[in-house]
């Protein structure tokens, strides 16, 4: 197996290690970032850090700011965790939620007279159908004729926003300045849980998916497959298991979270569907699953810190001259400090390994 | 597996129900009641600056009226539609209190926003608000720009032959048509426009290939000067310009950069005179509210004076700027009624 398959199937069970690994690396992408700030000229780092990390969480207006960002990057952080876990990439999440919310946005709109709980069920399901429908085909494509997933999730990607875009403007068009669809009903919307801000009900969800998949991935047989697939599909598939159902459910569930993703944002963020609302989740869930080491509770406090930084990122924006860019950035560094730092570690014992026949030979 | 879906089916009624409580926000008053002493000017940009386009001009703006009125100036940059409310609430909390911004896509947000910080003086530009006290829309009259441009065009043309090309033929571009033709006509009546259009759907907005090919054919028809009202496709006009060797006028912002050698001028929408204008009246006392057009005579559109400008085109130019503001000459809007 080469080295990125083990990278993003790394043994998670050492959970005291990845969490210092993880620790180390931010420390360092802080150290890093603020080198470069001052290379630039900036003079107080100090508050820069301040504005990024700590002021948003001063005030509850602001934390509930991070937790409107941090819930979409759970679901997303989830949805590819669950690929990743059975070694399969879903690099189609960023499409599969534009469907999603399209269908949720539909649903939303143009059902009338629903009972409150019917209706955002209705919308849900729609648009869990629609996102596990399309990853499940990427799946049926590599099962059936050994198409790679990054490719057709990446090209699904391409055409699934380009398709909803021209969904939205041609058909289903809100009048107005702004390319969206008309508003749900009320009936559909998620329960707010501030007035304020956008924050609603479907955190709860994301963080009971958290405990759920936690709970399939450590305690149910199926979690043991998954498990077992991703350290190495084709052991496990001459240990009895059916590979190739494994890579399609685990396809379906990705694409549904990632819909689910989408009907989050329409039914209890946004109350419709703009065109081309995601900055990028579905990207920023590859980051998330992998500095989590695809544990769902790494996924929920990656997507908290990601979801301060962007939060934070505005705030910076606003109070200096730093541009957001530079947010990004030190996202990055984290991203690759920690996957550096796993490397190293797995090529640690191979190393080792090596050093040590050599010696032996020199000794003969 | 059968399990595993139950599962999942489960928990999404469960937690449709906890979505479905009523929804008991609270709208939290964040507006401040002390009166804030001095202008602090906030800019909320679309996406980047140096996009040569609605941003930079923008910016421009800012920074004139940094540089006139002394006052405290900040700039961000937003490239996700979500987070739009964010920034504006930033801004308002920073203690910006006369906000700009820059694009039409961010009125839903401004919808929002603006009725909960009513000291709060907001300005949107290219789209019409006129129901919120404390917001300001800007619109361009470019009828008035592209009859300059006419001028400009027909005094150049040698050919008395010269090219529209517009994107879709809806009323918004018809006006700059229609405005352009008075402007052509007005220095040589018998001279031909020759009008032609992109397409019909949105994509006449980026299709620069067919620009070029009717470009092209306005060319072959004798057409020594082309003007263009076309977004993005207005690139294959310009294209087809250089290479045929003859005059390109550009549109909203000026385009010689694009041509150099053959942009004879650009009819400008200036976003940057808004932003002042703007920011003047909130320091005057009297922010402006409703919807303003930006035209002749407050400078908000016009042409560039490049250096292909003759002399006597400036003057019959100017002399149309004046007679248009003086009200002697009014060319038509067929968006007026």
């Amino acid at each position: 197996m080469n080295l990125v398959h083990q990278l993003i199937n790394r043994k998670s069970s050492n959970a005291l290690t990845q969490v210092l690994i993880f620790l180390v690396s931010f420390l360092l992408a802080l150290v890093v970032g603020g080198i470069l700030l001052a290379l630039q000229g900036h003079k107080d780092i100090l508050s820069v850090y301040y504005y990024l990390l700590i002021q948003p969480l001063t005030t509850g207006n602001g934390i509930a700011k991070v937790l409107v960002q941090t819930t979409p990057l759970i679901f997303s952080g989830l949805a590819v965790a669950i690929a990743f876990k059975c070694d399969v990439f879903n690099i189609g999440v960023e499409g599969q939620l534009y469907a999603g919310a399209l269908a949720a946005a539909y649903l939303g709109y143009a059902l009338q007279g629903l009972p409150r709980l019917v209706h955002v069920s209705i919308c849900i399901l729609g648009a869990i159908v629609v996102g596990g429908l399309l990853a499940l085909l990427a799946g049926w494509l590599k099962v059936r004729f050994g198409v790679h997933e990054v490719i057709s999730t990446i090209m699904m990607n391409h055409m699934i926003s380009n398709i909803v875009t021209l969904l939205v403007v041609d058909y289903f068009r809100n009048d107005g300045p702004t390319a969206r669809t008309p508003t749900v009903q009320d009936s559909a919307r998620m329960l707010s849980l501030s007035g304020s801000s956008q924050l609603n009900s479907g955190l709860i969800i994301a963080v009971l998916l958290c405990v759920v998949l936690y709970i399939v991935f450590e305690k149910t047989p199926f979690g043991w497959q998954l498990n077992a697939a991703g350290k190495n599909l084709r052991a496990t598939t001459y240990c009895g298991v059916d590979a190739k159902r494994l890579i399609l459910i685990a396809m379906l569930i990705s694409g549904a979270l990632a819909g689910l993703l989408g009907a989050e944002r329409v039914l209890g963020g946004f109350g419709y569907m703009q065109v081309n609302f995601s900055p990028g989740y579905g990207y920023d869930g590859i980051t998330i699953a992998v500095i989590a080491g695809n544990n769902p509770f790494g996924c929920l406090l990656m997507s908290l810190l990601m979801g301060l930084l962007c939060t934070g990122g505005t705030q910076l924006n606003v109070m200096t001259d730093i541009p957001s860019e530079w947010v990004d950035m030190l996202s990055a560094f984290i991203f690759v400090f920690v996957v550096a730092a796993n490397a190293v570690m797995l090529k640690l014992p191979e190393l080792k390994e090596k050093r040590l026949s050599r010696e032996r030979r020199l000794a003969k | 597996m059968k399990k595993l879906l139950a599962l999942i089916l489960a928990l999404v009624m469960a937690l449709a129900m906890t979505a479905c409580g009523g929804n008991a926000g609270d709208t939290e008053n964040t507006g401040d009641d002390e009166k804030a002493p001095a202008i602090k000017v906030g800019l909320l940009l679309e996406g980047s600056l140096g996009d040569e386009s609605i941003n930079d001009q923008a910016y421009e703006g800012l920074l004139k009226v940094a540089e006139d009125f002394g006052v405290e100036t900040k700039y961000v940059e937003c490239d996700d539609t979500s987070k739009y409310i964010d920034y504006l609430e930033g801004l308002v909390s920073a203690g910006f209190n006369v906000i700009c911004c820059d694009s039409f896509n961010q009125e839903e947000a401004l919808r929002e926003f603006a009725p909960q910080h009513p000291d709060v003086h907001f300005m949107i530009l290219d789209t019409e608000v006129s129901d919120i006290d404390n917001v300001a829309s800007f619109t361009y009259a470019t009828h008035e720009c592209s009859y300059l441009a006419g001028i400009a065009a027909a005094m150049k043309s040698e050919s008395n032959v010269i090219g529209f090309i517009g994107g879709m033929q809806i009323p918004t571009i018809e006006k700059f048509q229609v405005g352009f033709e008075e402007g052509v006509h007005s220095v040589k009546p018998d001279a031909t426009v020759i009008v032609k259009y992109i397409g019909n759907d949105n994509s006449a907005w980026n299709d620069p290939a067919t620009a070029k090919t009717l470009t092209m054919d306005c060319i072959s028809n004798g057409a020594d000067v082309c003007y263009h009202a076309a977004g993005a496709s207005g690139m294959g006009m310009i294209e087809a310009c250089v290479e045929k060797g003859i005059w390109a006028i550009g549109v909203n912002i000026d385009q010689t950069h694009l041509a150099p050698e053959n942009m004879l001028t650009s009819a400008l929408t200036k976003g940057d005179r808004a932003v002042y204008l703007f920011t003047e009246s909130c320091v005057n006392g009297t922010p402006l509210s409703g919807m303003t057009v930006l035209n002749c005579a407050n400078e908000g559109v016009g042409v560039v004076e490049s250096e292909f400008m003759t002399e006597d085109i400036m003057a019959a130019v100017n002399d149309a700027v004046a007679k248009i503001v003086n009200g002697e000459l009014t060319v038509t809007n067929v968006m007026s009624y």
